[in-house]
């Protein structure tokens, strides 16, 4: 077990180095030049040309790539953003909890809600309370995020005074931005937690168990609930990798400085390093991520688990 | 009315079945309920229907609160639509944090508050022409910033230096050099005779002073951190959230405030900037009291704080902006004939109306902002005024146009979207084909100054006042020796100059320049934007700068 987790920590560094080679070509081959879109339409040419000398964006591709890769992961420097002057690693650093919050506030409403209501949906197919969970995932999952946002405003800053319509000054700011953020989520955990107890719903182990006289509820949480976790895992750990990412509509409608935001603006005003120093960290975060939802895997499927004993037992053989 | 309720109450009955099977289940629910703010809400209110709820602004206590015994207004919080992303002294350029910026740095002259263009004295005392190419410049010796370091002639050739060498120096054009004297005097070169003073805009007050030293004790924390000279010091800054200033009570012009320009008033002592991105979260940050004044509320939302059951505690000012629209005919591709037709065949007030409620048609090249706005240069009769289609397929076809597809090259945001819709439909009418071609901003840029990048060019454009607003259209140093709309025509450049000089800066010779423009069909005017500025009660005047809410030079109830 611990080799494979050291196999796949050096295979991360391959994809971190993959992944800022890829951002920075991406970056390098878009259209624009990023000095003229900071210095508008009133700029001269040749100011344009000294604020590109000054970015170094001047310069061959070779050159600005190798300085790239040198001071990323030989000097773990990012760079300074071209816009605001400021380390762009320290301000992704310094907004990634208020993003944290949302996410991982947003997540867990998704995965314990979905799920249960998933179950609930599962265990009484045809049923109505099937009907109502379908009804409630698909207004869930087709109302816009920022109309959501906004309804939510309405009603709970505007209309009963209880949570502030925007600003972070208190937890309470949180609460609007992650029921917004939650929503899509919870219907997509749903139905796939619907569909997993469906597909293990009619499994033989789960018909022996009932003809052992099983109490039903026992049938669900032991032999059901564990079998149907696979997906709900899998999807769970592609949701903790857009974790960090943010939602930039969310964080825009509540004025939230977060890393969506950070990384959008990046994106608008051609502002590079921020975009690299993003997109790096964002690779980080996914490939362990990654790596935590395979050894949960292991945790709680003994066949996986099986797979890496007997690569072990075998290696030593 | 009728509708608007029935529109909310529908709002809220979606918001409550989404929010409460929601939170029915939801491990939220008490973190919720128990937000400080829900203490204030009675529970009556919270029961009450819908429609007849009352506003939280009632029971929420308003931000800011009387006068203080400095005679300064306590605290003031201004909806900022954009975020100032950092506090550096860079860039000159950056109209969006003129509010800001300009309250905790200074320049070496004012543009005058009132937009008559005049220099007013500010960190430097005067100034004094020694030759055309030459003048030398006089600082004040009390100048400090709030860490105590004196301004001198060096930190002002330090911070030129440092705009140049960044790259920064955008409208530099007549800047050369700078040659420090003594502590608090220095010349400035420029490369020929400027002549006029808004040519010299940006190095003169746009252009940040700061210290030298203070610059280098705080290394690249500088743009969050930042040192200034102004009437107000940063006292909190999260960006992308809120700027905090608090009034400078060691300011080193609080006894000559009367003598400098009202933007270096200190009538409040708290100013807070909040970031908030949505216009429809600003309103709701009015109505609940979280807001003092907000810039940016669209006109179709303005009726609830001028006549609805806001008007009590706000007043609303309707604003028209500087900044406008305009279309630029390719000269070099487009006959006269043919810029005429496709002119009479807009009708600009068809446009603005498709471009949504903020934007008013415009008759002349500026709006009623600027200072030098005569109402002698409306441009009736013309094209601007007149829609025309017989006029149109008249002027059509005695052109040399063969059918051909024509480009509209536009910005790729909405405005510019829906107003190029329009203008190609309008031209269908007449049988003009035409497509459009929308590109971000920088490739907006590549394409208009490329000879054959478009057809039509529609773009903003604003200045210090009207006839600065023409330098991007009129001149032709814009695109080595063309116009914007590629014009190369010396009657033009004679009658731009003559009425951007100083010396005959008046309404005769911009009128004559404009009708020359319009003659020959050289540009188009499409809209100008409005929005209302709501602000409360508590304020008796509001203050501005450059058309720029400044809240620490409104006057407040009891001041």
């Amino acid at each position: 077990m611990s080799r494979y987790v050291i196999k796949r920590i050096l295979m991360m560094i391959v994809i971190l180095w993959c992944a800022g080679f890829v951002v920075f070509t991406l970056t390098y081959l878009t259209p624009g030049d990023p000095a003229m879109l900071q210095l508008g339409q009133e700029a001269t040419a040749e100011v344009i040309a000294q604020r590109r000398a000054y970015l170094g964006i001047d310069q061959p591709y070779l050159v600005q790539l190798g300085r790239f890769m040198v001071n990323t992961f030989l000097r773990f420097d990012f760079g300074k953003s071209w816009v605001t002057n400021t380390n762009t690693m320290a301000e992704l650093l310094l907004r990634l909890p208020r993003t944290l919050i949302i996410g991982l506030g947003s997540m867990i409403i998704n995965v314990f809600i979905g799920t249960i209501l998933g179950i609930i949906a599962g265990t009484h197919e045809g049923k109505w309370q099937d009907s109502l969970v379908m009804i409630i995932a698909m207004v869930f999952v087709s109302a816009p995020d920022f109309f959501v946002a906004l309804l939510l405003i309405l009603l709970f800053a505007l209309k009963l005074g209880w949570l502030p319509p925007y600003g972070i000054e208190t937890m309470a700011g949180y609460v609007l931005p992650i029921i917004s953020a939650s929503l899509g989520g919870v219907a997509i955990n749903a139905r796939q937690a619907r569909s997993a107890m469906l597909e293990v719903i009619r499994a033989d182990f789960v018909t022996t168990a009932r003809a052992k006289g099983q109490n039903e509820k026992i049938v669900v949480r032991k032999h059901m609930l564990p079998n149907a976790m696979m997906p709900i895992i899998t999807g769970v750990g592609g949701g903790l990798s857009m974790v960090v990412a943010g939602t930039p509509i969310i964080e825009s409608v509540f004025s939230i400085p977060g890393v969506g935001n950070y990384l959008l603006s990046g994106v608008n005003q051609h502002d590079y390093p921020v975009i690299w120093a993003c997109v790096i960290f964002f690779a980080l975060f996914s490939s362990i991520a990654i790596l935590l939802t395979d050894l949960c895997y292991a945790f709680l499927d003994p066949r996986i688990k099986a797979q890496y004993s007997a690569g072990k037992r075998k290696k030593v053989k | 009315m009728k509708n608007a309720l029935v529109k909310r109450v529908i709002a809220l009955a979606s918001a409550s079945i989404m929010a409460f099977s929601m939170i029915g289940c939801s491990a939220t629910t008490g973190s919720s309920s128990s937000a400080p703010a829900a203490e204030a809400a009675p529970a009556a209110e919270a029961a009450a229907p819908a429609g007849e709820a009352a506003p939280a602004a009632e029971a929420a206590a308003p931000a800011a609160e009387g006068l203080l015994e400095n005679g300064r207004w306590n605290k003031i919080i201004m909806a900022a639509n954009q975020d100032p992303q950092d506090l550096d002294p860079d860039s000159v350029n950056a109209p969006v944090r003129y509010n800001m910026i300009y309250a905790i740095y200074e320049t070496l002259f004012d543009m005058a508050d009132d937009s008559s263009g005049e220099l007013k004295p500010c960190i430097a005392s005067g100034y004094e022409v020694v030759d055309g190419a030459t003048w030398k410049v006089t600082l004040r010796d009390n100048v400090y910033d709030w860490e105590g370091n004196n301004i001198t002639a060096n930190d002002v050739a330090f911070c030129f230096d440092y705009i140049v060498s960044t790259g920064n120096a955008v409208r530099f054009d007549w800047y050369d050099s700078i040659e420090v004297v003594d502590d608090y005097t220095f010349l400035f070169h420029w490369k020929g005779e400027p002549p006029a003073i808004h040519d010299l805009e940006f190095p003169l007050s746009r252009t940040i002073i700061f210290s030298e030293k203070a610059w280098k004790d705080h290394g690249e924390s500088f743009a969050k951190d930042a040192v200034g000279t102004g009437s107000y010091k940063v006292a909190e800054f999260t960006p992308g959230s809120k700027l905090i200033l608090e009034a400078n009570d060691d300011y080193w012009g609080k006894d000559i405030l009367d003598e400098l320009e009202p933007r270096h008033r200190q009538n409040v002592q708290t100013i807070e900037f909040d970031v908030v991105t949505e216009a429809s979260t600003a309103v709701v940050g009015l109505e609940t009291g979280k807001l003092d004044i907000c810039d940016y509320v669209p006109l179709a939302m303005q009726e609830e704080f001028a006549t609805g059951q806001y008007s009590d505690k706000f007043n609303v000012e309707i604003t028209v902006a500087g900044d406008y629209f305009y279309l630029a005919p390719n000269c070099l591709k487009l006959d006269e004939n043919l810029r005429k037709a496709i002119m009479y065949a807009i009708d600009n007030a068809a446009v603005a109306k498709a471009m949504g409620g903020s934007y008013v048609p415009l008759k002349t090249f500026g709006t009623s902002y600027y200072n030098d706005y005569d109402a002698s240069l409306e441009l009736d009769g013309t094209y601007l005024s007149d829609y025309d289609l017989d006029k149109a397929k008249e002027f059509l076809a005695a052109s040399d146009y063969d059918g051909r597809e024509l480009s509209i090259l536009i910005g790729a945001d909405e405005a510019s979207k829906a107003a190029a819709t329009m203008v190609q439909t309008m031209l269908l009418q007449i049988g003009v084909k035409s497509k459009i071609d929308a590109k971000t901003q920088d490739g907006v840029r590549t394409a208009s100054t490329s000879k054959d990048g478009f057809d039509i060019y529609m773009n903003t454009v604003g200045g210090p006042n009207m006839v600065g607003s023409w330098h991007l259209l009129f001149d032709n140093e814009v695109n080595s020796g063309f116009t914007t709309s590629w014009v190369q025509d010396d009657q033009l450049q004679s009658l731009y100059k003559a009425a951007s000089a100083d010396a005959t800066h008046d309404a005769a010779h911009m009128r004559e320049c404009l009708d020359y423009v319009t003659d020959h069909a050289y540009f188009y005017v499409v809209a100008g934007t409005s929005s209302a500025l709501v602000y409360p009660k508590t304020i008796t005047s509001i203050g501005r700068r450059e058309g720029y809410v400044t809240p620490n030079c409104s006057v407040y109830q009891g001041q």
